[in-house]
């Protein structure tokens, strides 16, 4: 292990990393591609007698085959994608492993090992840090004898209970090897995309596990509300049109990259090679990738207005709250969430929603001025999710702490969504609906669990008394809203999302794609 | 001068020799029973059968026989830690130079140690049988028994070690007024939330009188205990901050602009020449704790933390360590009184214990630093905190011991290297067999907030503070 100095590093993507990153990266490819599927699947895993040893030669064929598939954001890149036959549909493909893939794949021991406790753990063993409910039983499992064994970590992973609800599409994804998302122009396009990625994955050896189907791209989740609105930018990032990003919403590459320098000023740990006289000398398996984090996460939406609106009709009179039903119902779900259906902040519009502000307006905001929460509450989903420049201290302070956690978000939703009037008049599908949610980072841990943790769900989130978020929280909890003369406070919230599976994976570069394939 | 407010609370390290291997391995499985039940932290396999209570309980402590921390008046935390002196295989950390195993038992309380020992002895022998200090004690040497009051207690002080540096988020509220604050804070809530319509609409004049009638009501969750709310400082804190300002102040001009100058100058130049010589650990992957600590964490609002370390050997960095540390104690004391040290808000109670090498004639002293915090949230955000915004002091006081990154200037560099810091605190963090603490539900800003909603709510408010007062609710 050589001792880098990380000053002699650089912060910004140039010209040639693009041609090594994945264009998730940079693209949701919501526009060009409004449907996606995420396909789960098992690799090949052969064993060598007489030792027994497993022999990767399979799963390498079979990831040959389909790197030529993948999407980059520079340099040689897929734009058709195989659909069956000899036929092409538009599309895009993007690749992302778990641990136990990468082991498949036959990535050295010693490196695998220097990958980040959490990506080998799995979501299923990190209930207690994203809040996951788990029987008693089931946390047994939580206890490795010897955290070095990669096989015991892989083995024997407890389960949360509501990922096992099968009839609500809970997923098991214990044994997944790897992740393909799949975009494509309409949903026929992704299910003959899917259809042929695992016709393919057959004839290597490989198991498909499930795939999930998003819906049709909206510019909103199910519950009704914008989405995608705040996203941090990534120093060096190619140009997309539009605005650029304010100083405080543009972070170090190496906060959603490895091989970067990071808000710390340091470069991440990232697994790699010892420095040694062989083929890989030094090779930085991290290098240009990103780790990703899937989420199925169920929407009650119809719970979710229902709730709403019953508390509107309780609390008509109280001085302050819009006397409709229906605006006072808008106006205390848009408190719990941080922002009016449209997308605009209750801190900037705090009465009524107004008309849509333009996309360089409606993201601009700091909640200094607001330091109380009478215009956004701090409890609500929005503000913690992103606590901006009200994280402590004061706000360069706050901002220096906030861009050291900001994630990319790269989820779809799911579900037949219904429209918003739809929505708040309870007139919603069955079947069930929510967000396949996914976001990269460099590492999950000071990521996605962080602002899971101490943000989201974190029962006393800047002052506030046993209020985990009241959207995505584990429900069950009050939710404070500041008001004049004294706060409002709701009776205990249900629970309105309810997580239905979800792993971790890297993305690796195309460099080590390369080296996996052999 | 006495004040309340800079005297109450305290911090109680008792350290004390366990008896050889056979008692070492008994206290083990006692402090285990303990641990078990107190916070269903402990992650012996037998949690299956003992802890479905403790769960199934939401969290709340079934009750072993043993030893309920919770049976002690005055107290806010308290923890048992065995330090065995060996690393994470269970193989001694210097097998040329092993330090004997000791009992710890860390405890932040009120009143003078002489008369909270007291008492609780008197409790444990009048009859609470949980509070068995025989059965945990009783495997170190010497130990009087219970039996004899006064015996016990002096053995207790006598193996006491005074902190070199102590702070509390809310320093000086006894642990009676916590309690009474969160009760009655929570009595405005449920209050508010009795008739919102009515209470919304009225003036903050008439709403803050109609809680203030409330209260005096003394409506059914506050109808025993005393409603005296925290004490505020006093002349005798304002005598000892600007004393203790105005002394650190003339120490610094002293050895800076006379001809004491000389030791600041020596001082400085054996710094650069230590800091060039040490040697950092290095790591070469993201950080990682041991599972048997990293399961034992989230389950209530607050986190431990149990860190020892050595200090690097020789005088001039045990001489460093304690200049540092007598500075920080002073500032905890007059400065960082405002429930945030040096800009991180989530310590309840934390100290730094010098143990001193008690052997006659070892082989090479090794003095260690003991770190006990009890602090809000994940173990991540905390040690994030350190780095975010007081890697500086940190660095000054950690740079004294072994291992640790590599620093400049006594406060530069060090911490800042955020992967290699926490991983050289996870290396040195031991596990505690047994930690409670008092207020499982609040954040020190929850319990500081409390403390305001409780002074407002039984004593009169100025006008100008109405506004804010009610937006604390």
């Amino acid at each position: 292990m050589k001792t880098i100095d990380p000053s002699t590093v650089p912060d910004a993507l140039s010209e040639r990393d693009l041609e090594q990153i994945q264009a998730l990266v940079f693209r949701g490819w919501a526009r060009d591609f409004p449907y996606a599927g995420f396909l789960f699947v098992k690799l090949p895993r052969t064993y060598e007698p007489p030792d027994s040893k497993p022999d990767p030669g399979r799963a390498r064929a079979w990831l040959r085959a389909v790197s030529a598939d993948v999407a980059y954001m520079k340099g040689p890149t897929a734009t058709t994608l195989p659909a069956g036959g000899d036929r092409t549909l538009p599309g895009r493909l993007q690749l992302a492993f778990t641990t136990r893939g990468l082991r498949a794949l036959g990535l050295d021991e010693q490196v695998l090992k220097r990958f980040p406790d959490e990506a080998k753990a799995g979501m299923e063993r990190r209930a207690r840090v994203l809040g996951d409910r788990i029987t008693l039983a089931e946390t047994q499992k939580e206890l490795i004898p010897d955290p070095e064994n990669l096989i015991l970590i892989e083995e024997n992973k407890p389960m949360p209970t509501d990922w096992l609800d099968e009839e609500r599409g809970g997923m098991d994804l214990r044994d997944c090897d790897a992740m393909i998302m799949l975009y494509g122009a309409s949903r026929q396009d992704v299910i003959a995309i899917d259809d042929a990625q695992r016709k393919r994955l057959a004839e290597h050896g490989g198991t498909a596990i499930r795939t999930e189907m998003s819906g049709e791209w909206k510019e909103r989740e199910p519950f009704g509300f914008a989405d995608g609105l705040s996203q941090p930018a990534v120093k060096g990032q190619p140009a997309r049109g539009g605005v650029a990003p304010s100083p405080n919403n543009e972070i170090a590459a190496g906060e959603i990259l490895l091989g970067y320098r990071n808000q710390y000023g340091q470069v991440p740990k990232s697994p790699a090679f010892d420095v040694e006289p062989d083929d890989s000398a030094g090779f930085d398996v991290g290098k240009n990738g990103t780790f990703l984090v899937f989420r199925k996460l169920e929407q009650d939406v119809k719970g979710f207005w229902e709730t709403f609106g019953k508390l509107a009709r309780d609390w008509q009179g109280v001085a302050g709250i819009p006397s409709s039903i229906e605006e006072a119902t808008h106006w205390l779900a848009a408190r719990a969430m941080g922002r009016w259906t449209n997308g605009n902040s209750v801190l900037l519009r705090p009465d009524a929603p107004g008309e849509k502000m333009k996309p360089d307006e409606i993201n601009e905001f700091a909640y200094g001025a607001d330091a109380g929460g009478v215009k956004c509450p701090i409890a609500s989903h929005v503000r913690r999710a992103n606590p901006r420049d009200e994280r402590g201290g004061d706000a360069s302070d706050s901002w220096k702490v906030v861009m050291r956690h900001r994630i990319l978000r790269r989820g779809r939703a799911y579900g037949d969504l219904p429209t918003i009037d739809q929505a708040m008049k309870g007139d919603v599908s069955e079947y069930p609906m929510g967000l396949l949610f996914v976001c990269l980072q460099s590492s999950i841990a000071k990521g996605f669990e962080f602002v899971q943790q101490i943000w989201n769900n974190n029962p006393g989130f800047h002052g506030i008394y046993q209020e985990p978020d009241p959207i995505t929280g584990p429900g069950d909890s009050t939710f404070t809203i500041p008001h004049e003369p004294a706060r409002l406070r709701t009776p205990p919230l249900p629970r309105f999302v309810i997580p239905r599976g979800g792993g971790y994976f890297f993305v690796p570069s195309r460099a080590t794609i390369e080296l996996l394939a052999g | 001068m006495f004040d309340p407010t800079t005297y109450a609370s305290r911090a109680l390290t008792v350290a004390a020799e366990i008896d050889g291997d056979v008692k070492l391995a008994t206290l083990r499985e006692t402090l285990r029973t303990i641990g078990i039940d107190v916070v269903g932290q402990n992650t012996d396999p037998r949690r299956v059968e003992l802890g479905k209570a403790v769960l199934h309980a939401s969290g709340e402590a079934v009750h072993n026989t043993v030893f309920r921390p919770d049976h002690l008046d005055d107290t806010h935390f308290m923890r048992f830690v065995i330090v065995d002196d060996t690393d994470a295989n269970g193989k001694p950390k210097v097998p040329s130079n092993p330090l004997p195993p000791l009992l710890l038992w860390e405890c932040n309380h009120d009143g003078k140690p002489r008369d909270y020992l007291r008492k609780a002895v008197r409790k444990a022998n009048a009859g609470d049988h949980h509070l068995d200090f025989d059965q945990v004690f009783g495997q170190c040497k010497a130990y009087p028994g219970m039996a004899n009051e006064e015996a016990w207690v002096a053995w207790m002080l006598e193996h006491s070690i005074r902190a070199e540096a102590f702070y509390s988020g809310y320093r000086g509220i006894p642990r009676s007024r916590v309690n009474a604050a969160g009760r009655v804070h929570q009595e405005i809530r449920a209050f508010l939330d009795s008739d919102r319509k009515k209470y919304s609409a009225m003036a903050p004049a008439q709403l803050y009188r109609a809680i203030r009638a409330h209260i005096d009501s003394k409506p059914a969750s506050l109808e025993d205990g005393d409603l005296e709310p925290a004490p505020v400082r006093g002349v005798g804190f304002w005598l000892r901050k600007w004393s203790t300002l105005i002394l650190l102040g003339v120490a610094v001009l002293l050895l800076l602009f006379t001809p004491l100058v000389v030791i600041t100058v020596w001082w400085y130049l054996t710094l650069r020449k230590h800091e060039k010589a040490d040697k950092p650990d290095t790591a070469n992957r993201a950080v990682h704790g041991m599972p048997d600590l990293i399961a034992a964490e989230d389950r209530i609002v607050q986190n431990q933390l149990t860190h020892l370390v050595d200090l690097k050997p020789g005088f001039f960095r045990y001489f460093t360590q304690r200049v540092v540390l007598f500075a920080i104690d002073q500032l905890a004391r007059i400065w960082f009184v405002h429930g945030e040290l040096g800009g991180i808000a989530s310590i309840h109670f934390a100290r730094w214990v010098i143990l001193k090498d008690p052997r006659e004639d070892p082989p090479v002293k090794r003095h260690r630093l003991l770190f006990f915090s009890n602090y809000d949230f994940s173990w991540d955000s905390y040690l994030g905190e350190f780095v975010d915004r007081a890697s500086g002091g940190l660095t000054a006081v950690w740079s004294n011991t072994e291992g640790y990154p590599r620093t400049k200037n006594l406060l530069d560099q060090g911490a800042d290297d955020e992967e290699t810091f926490k991983q050289w605190a996870r290396d040195r963090q031991i596990p505690s067999q047994v930690w409670w603490s008092g207020v499982r539900r609040s954040s020190v800003q929850n319990v500081n907030d409390d403390i305001v909603v409780h002074r407002g709510a039984v004593r009169d408010l100025e006008p100008a503070a109405l506004q804010a007062w009610l937006q604390k609710i």
